[in-house]
């Protein structure tokens, strides 16, 4: 691999069949792994909270946090009307409960709205005082204050973060589309550009005017950038992209790299090697060779692949015209 | 077969299947699956470490080592020979 040889691995060898041919002959697989080089350090262990302590700290609020708007809402009720039984159930057992007015509450029909009642009032912290608890019933209106709010708490966080979520999503959305709008109008400028360049070139004398030669390098360097950008929309893709609008970029990348030959095969040598134009050169060179049907994470349709595999070659070539003229 | 995959592969000599499955387990070579890491945790070829293409200027040094003092032989491979 040229990009490893630059960085100095000379003993290396290519396995060409690849994982395809390994495959076709029924060779063992592995999956899953990140293994380490033989030889290299090895990562120091990750800090871990104890199993226990993450489940007393985490369980109720991982177990909230899983579920669905619906879900915790009807927890939340669930609690209450719970609560709402127990002191019913204290009322009916003939225990002190509660006080409405200052007098006990009977264990009725109305008993039971009313340890309702209250227990909605505790649950929502709203605490009229009409009905009051007393004896040990205390403690247990506290515990149920305190989760009716946390619960609710939730409830509300839910209900919010969809709709953030939901803003987000189409930001990203918006701003993708942006970015593709801007690659396709810049490839468009950069081919017009490099197309003139590489006509004025042709026309001028052998020295070249430097005033257009510095368009080109000018050009050169956007080119780079843009296909920095088209690299990484291929080898590392955020959000899927529509097949028509990736076929309209690989072609006019095409005919940028197309026109780009053209012009660094009419640079005089002295130009073509100077640092600006010579490293763009080189980027550009290396990461459309790194560009191929094969090698992207997604699976592209045959004509793209074609397309990714045409600029590998067209970059190839580049290369070949960039060292031996 | 190497020369259809310049220059992402280069010009690196081939190796066959029956050498790697001969050399398997040889600490003096590595094999290193240029693929995307999703493609790598999918399946990858027993004992191969994971270097994508798109990582190479950034990570090369912490899987591969350093270049200087490189003994082993590192064995390069893709998704299919085209």
């Amino acid at each position: 691999m040229r990009l490893l040889q630059d960085l100095g691995y000379t003993r290396l060898r290519l396995f060409s069949g690849g994982l395809a041919e390994w495959k076709e002959n029924d060779l063992p697989l592995e999956r899953g792994i990140l293994l380490e080089p033989p030889g290299s350090p090895t990562r120091p262990p990750r800090m871990r909270i104890p199993k226990r302590e993450r489940l007393r700290i985490l369980g109720l609020v991982d177990a909230l946090a899983s579920r669905s708007v619906g879900e915790v809402l009807a927890a939340w009720l669930g609690l209450i009307l719970l609560f709402g039984l127990i002191y019913c159930v204290v009322e009916v057992a003939g225990g002190q409960g509660l006080l409405e007015l200052g007098r006990p509450v009977p264990a009725t029909w109305h008993g039971f709205l009313t340890a309702l009642y209250f227990s909605f009032v505790t649950a929502t912290s709203v605490g009229y005082g009409d009905v009051v608890p007393v004896g040990w019933m205390r403690a247990l209106a506290i515990v149920a204050a305190a989760s009716g709010l946390l619960i609710f708490g939730f409830v509300i966080s839910k209900f919010l973060s969809r709709r953030q979520d939901a803003l987000i999503s189409e930001i990203h959305r918006i701003s993708f589309e942006e970015r593709l709008d801007r690659i396709q109008t810049n490839l468009h400028l950069v081919l017009s550009e490099l197309q003139q360049a590489s006509e004025d070139c042709a026309g001028a004398s052998a020295e070249g005017t430097p005033r257009s030669l510095v368009r080109a390098e000018s050009t050169v360097l956007v080119f780079a950038g843009e296909l920095r950008t088209i690299h990484d929309l291929l080898y590392r893709p955020q959000r899927a992209l529509s097949e028509e609008v990736l076929e309209g970029i690989l072609a006019n990348l095409c005919a940028a790299f197309g026109a780009l030959a053209e012009l660094v095969a009419c640079m005089p040598a002295a130009i073509r090697g100077s640092e600006a134009l010579g490293g763009s050169l080189r980027t550009i060179s290396r990461l459309g060779g790194e560009i191929c049907g094969e090698c992207v994470p997604r699976e592209h349709a045959p004509a793209l692949k074609l397309w990714m595999d045409r600029i590998q070659r067209l970059a190839e070539g580049l290369t070949l015209t960039r060292i031996e003229r | 077969m190497a020369a259809t995959n310049a220059p992402l592969l280069g010009t690196a000599p081939d190796i066959s299947r029956q050498e790697l499955l001969a050399r398997r387990g040889d600490p003096n070579l590595l094999l290193v699956d240029v693929l995307p890491r999703e493609s790598f945790l999918d399946s990858h070829l027993p004992g191969a470490v994971s270097l994508p293409v798109a990582d190479v200027p950034a990570l090369a040094r912490t899987v591969l080592g350093d270049p200087s003092e490189a003994s082993r032989e590192i064995v390069l491979y893709c998704a299919s020979p085209t």
